[in-house]
């Protein structure tokens, strides 16, 4: 590896000599440790043989020269013995062993003063030592040449040719011994490094495949683009190692990147760096459809001072492409110097193009979601009509995130003949289509409402409706109409959810419990109403199954609950609404949309009413509508009850007139009667105004000629207009 | 919203009659005014407008008549409308000079009879 620090003297000697690396590194070391003993053995056995024939007798006297041969001799045995019991031996050993032969070689030929049967012996130690690197072979080669010509040097008594002849055959030997077994281990180690590779290559393809796959294992079914580039971009980064990164999209038609998600550099400041660093990688991106790294000493001009002053130093970027068009960019940054391989560019390619993928279907899936919940939105009434005596709330929860939409509606409306229709339906199915099929059963609805159709007729006509257009589709639905008299209501269901209705005094019960079948469900089918009353002072509660279908409850369980909660809540609308929302979803958040309708419907008293209203001129019909109910129920001619009526027209138009701004500006109608005389008052908070032109010029002559006194009362808070009118006694 | 008024347009002997059905105010008279001016073709030799099922008038719908008759002057083409003397509209009509400026009829015979002669 090359990363040690310059190495001591010692340590040079020791790698030379025994230490160091081992090339057979991982082999089997009981071949070294069998051919060390066989060697070592061999070599006692072959000195033992020797010394009859050369006794060690000359160099140090008899008896010290067979005691140490012999002792040489038994040690080589024994060392055999005890190395053929280690469970292995380096093969560093081996040379430290042969070493010492040599060594004891050269002993005895000292002992013996005698040169060449015990130098023949050093050819042992010469394939020894040529197992061993090249180097250390040499080195061993050296010692044993050098302890063969030792000899000549010490002047001993010995024919020089033959010293000299040995000492070249035994290097000769040695050479060709070396040459064949390093040739035979570089082919090895070549064998054995590409095999290495292979299994390198084919680990790091498995990575590869392995990471694509978690990056893009974000693109969840159901997540949105925000969240969706979150977690792609925090992936990314783990897999790459990177310490900062951006994903760009282009707005949609616009040639702009929007920096969508981002990660690293400090967020506040960075949006504008990673614009321009998109917008000048997004050019070239573009160009090439490639990745592209950047490095801070590649990059110019202002790139490079951004580069420098963000401390990133390497950046590595690619176009994100859905077929030829280029949706945004993606890159990753490192703050430490490294180069993004070829590799790293390969895999950020790969993942890119599912990024895109992941980004054109999350897209695609928020847009319908968009579409569907606009529609719906769209085709939900806006505002309810506030009709005089009658108070209502509704509440409409989509279901949690996440869910399409759904088809849930209702709607209320006064007819003509000032009978009121509540309305509620389900639509089985979500999103887009069921949206648009529930704007289409409302609208007919109205229609056949208006066109004086009875509930039941209305039922059989949108089944009509269904049946011809939609036979796939199914779709509940609650109609209610309540009487003019307010004293009863009509009612078909098909397949919805009962009504509940609260008594004055508390109680709650259910009606419509037995109802048709859902529209579109069945052929041939009719659809029954059924009749209710209502005292005074009830409350009319309708919903969808939302509110009530508990995976695991039966249905009568929770229309039971829903039941005592009703006659638990108070009476008003809205807080009833909101308790029955606490008391049958809880906190948790609902899994099908819920829609809620409460309408309270109240006695107009004879003595009087008052009633506050849109200063819109759509409301004058509801002001005319009360007017008359009032009218009728206080028994006043129909002479007395049009002037009337005819002069708080006028009293009204005004009001609205007043009204600084349509919309949020309201006016408010009082009538009251004492004996023989009806007082009209109405309110208006805007400023009095000259009747402009002639058009309004008509509407105070006509109050006076109808009314018995008009007295108009301008200040700075809005205008009063009472109205009086002696009556014929009824 | 509420389909306050219906109006139905008809054609007899090159005078065009308008129906209205329901209630006149505030709210739908400029629609009105708008929807039967525009029926009336160049050609026509007046305007029949046939107020008797009309249950509620109010100063709007006053001025609706007035325009009307403006506009219709305008075109050298003639004006009738119909009002049943004991309909509300009537005292209504009265009570804002409207009878004395205006060819009310009892019946839409007598008023296209009228305006044909």
């Amino acid at each position: 590896m090359g990363n040690d620090g310059p190495r001591s003297r010692w340590q040079v000697a020791r790698q030379l000599f025994v230490g160091g690396d081992d090339p057979y590194a991982g082999a089997d070391l009981t071949s070294s440790r069998n051919a060390t003993a066989v060697l070592v053995a061999l070599h006692g056995l072959l000195v033992l043989i020797l010394l009859p024939l050369f006794p060690p007798t000359e160099g140090a006297g008899e008896a010290v020269g067979w005691t140490l041969a012999l002792a040489c001799v038994a040690l080589n045995l024994a060392s055999s013995v005890w190395l053929f019991r280690m469970p292995e031996v380096r093969f560093g050993f081996m040379l430290a062993v042969a070493y010492i032969g040599i060594a004891e070689l050269v002993m005895l030929q000292l002992l013996a003063q005698t040169v060449l049967p015990y130098q023949a012996l050093f050819l042992i130690w010469v394939g020894a030592g040529a197992v061993q690197p090249t180097r250390r072979s040499l080195v061993l080669l050296a010692a044993i040449v050098a302890a063969t010509l030792a000899p000549l040097v010490v002047g001993a008594d010995v024919q020089p040719g033959d010293v000299v002849g040995l000492a070249l055959l035994l290097a000769a030997i040695g050479l060709v011994l070396i040459a064949y077994v390093g040739y035979v281990r570089a082919q090895r180690l070549t064998l054995q490094g590409q095999e290495r590779d292979a299994r390198a290559n084919a680990m790091a393809a498995t990575k590869r495949v392995r990471d694509l796959q978690w990056i893009t294992d974000a693109a969840l079914p159901h997540a949105g683009v925000e969240e969706l580039l979150e977690q792609l971009l925090s992936r990314i980064l783990t897999v790459f190692d990177a310490d900062d990164g951006a994903i760009l999209l282009r707005a949609e038609g616009g040639s702009r990147f929007e920096l969508r998600a981002m990660r690293g550099i400090e967020q506040d400041s960075d949006a504008e760096f990673h614009r321009t660093i998109a917008n000048r990688f997004a050019g070239r991106l573009a160009f090439s459809r490639r990745p592209l790294t950047l490095t801070r000493d590649d990059a110019s001009g202002l790139v490079r001072t951004l580069l420098k002053g963000s401390g990133l130093e390497a950046l590595l970027g690619l176009p994100l492409t859905l077929g030829r068009e280029l949706i945004g960019v993606l890159y990753i940054g490192t703050r430490t110097a490294r180069r993004f391989s070829d590799d790293d560019a390969a895999l950020l390619q790969l993942v890119g193009d599912r990024v895109a993928l992941a980004v054109d279907r999350a897209r695609r899936v928020e847009q319908e979601q968009h579409i569907a919940e606009t529609l719906q939105r769209s085709l939900l009434p806006e505002r309810l009509p506030s009709i005089p005596g009658m108070q209502v709330a509704v509440r409409y929860l989509p279901a949690g995130a996440g869910m399409e939409v759904g088809g849930d509606w209702f709607d209320m409306f006064e007819l003509g003949d000032g009978s009121v229709v509540l309305a509620m339906g389900d639509v089985v199915g979500r999103g887009v289509r069921a949206a648009a099929l529930m704007g289409k059963l409302r609208t007919s609805l109205e229609a056949y409402a208006f066109d004086g159709r009875s509930p039941a007729e209305v039922a059989d006509r949108l089944h009509a409706l269904m049946e011809r257009q939609h036979r796939a589709d199914m779709a509940t639905m609650l109609y209610v109409a309540i009487a003019p008299d307010r004293a009863g209501a009509e009612l078909a269901s098909a397949g919805h959810m009962p009504l509940v209705i609260r008594a004055p005094d508390g109680t709650a019960r259910l009606a419509g419990r037995e109802p048709s079948p859902p529209l579109g469900a069945l052929p041939f089918v009719r659809f029954d109403a059924s009749r209710v009353e209502i005292e005074p002072g009830s409350t009319l509660i309708l919903f969808t199954d939302g509110l009530v279908e508990v995976r695991g409850t039966s249905i009568e369980v929770r229309l039971e609950e829903l039941r005592r909660a009703v006659e638990l809540a108070p009476a008003d609308p809205e807080t009833l609404c909101d308790a029955l929302l606490i008391a049958m979803l809880g906190q948790e958040e609902t899994r099908d949309d819920v829609a809620l309708l409460a309408l309270s419907v109240a006695p107009l008293p004879p003595e009087g009413f008052s009633l506050e209203l849109p200063a819109e001129p759509e409301a004058l019909s509801s002001a005319r509508k009360a007017l008359d109910r009032w009218l009728m129920e206080a028994g006043m001619s129909r002479r007395d009850a049009h002037a009337i009526k005819v002069a708080s027209g006028e009293a009204c138009a005004n009001a609205i007139e007043h009204a600084y701004r349509p919309g949020d500006a309201a006016f408010r109608i009082e009538a009251s009667r004492r004996d023989a005389e009806v007082l009209i008052t109405v309110r208006d908070f805007g400023g009095w105004r000259e009747p402009r032109g002639s058009d309004r010029g008509r509407g105070l002559p006509l109050m006076k000629a109808l009314m018995d006194s008009v007295r108009v009362d301008p200040s700075s808070e809005g205008t009063m207009v009472q109205l009086r009118r002696r009556v014929e006694e009824g | 919203m509420t389909q306050l008024a219906q109006l139905h347009l008809d054609e007899t002997r090159g005078i065009t009659v308008a129906t209205v059905e329901g209630e006149i105010d505030l709210s739908n008279a400029t629609e009105l005014e708008m929807a039967i001016s525009h029926a009336v073709g160049n050609e026509a030799v007046g305007l029949a407008l046939d107020l008797a099922r009309v249950d509620y008038l109010d100063s709007s719908g006053v001025t609706l008549l007035f325009n009307l008759a403006r506009r219709v002057a305008r075109r050298q083409q003639r004006f009738a409308v119909v009002v049943p003397a004991e309909a509300h509209v009537a005292e209504i009509l009265s009570l804002s000079g409207a009878t004395e400026a205006l060819a009310l009829h009892e019946t839409l015979d007598d008023a296209v009879r009228g305006l044909s002669t």
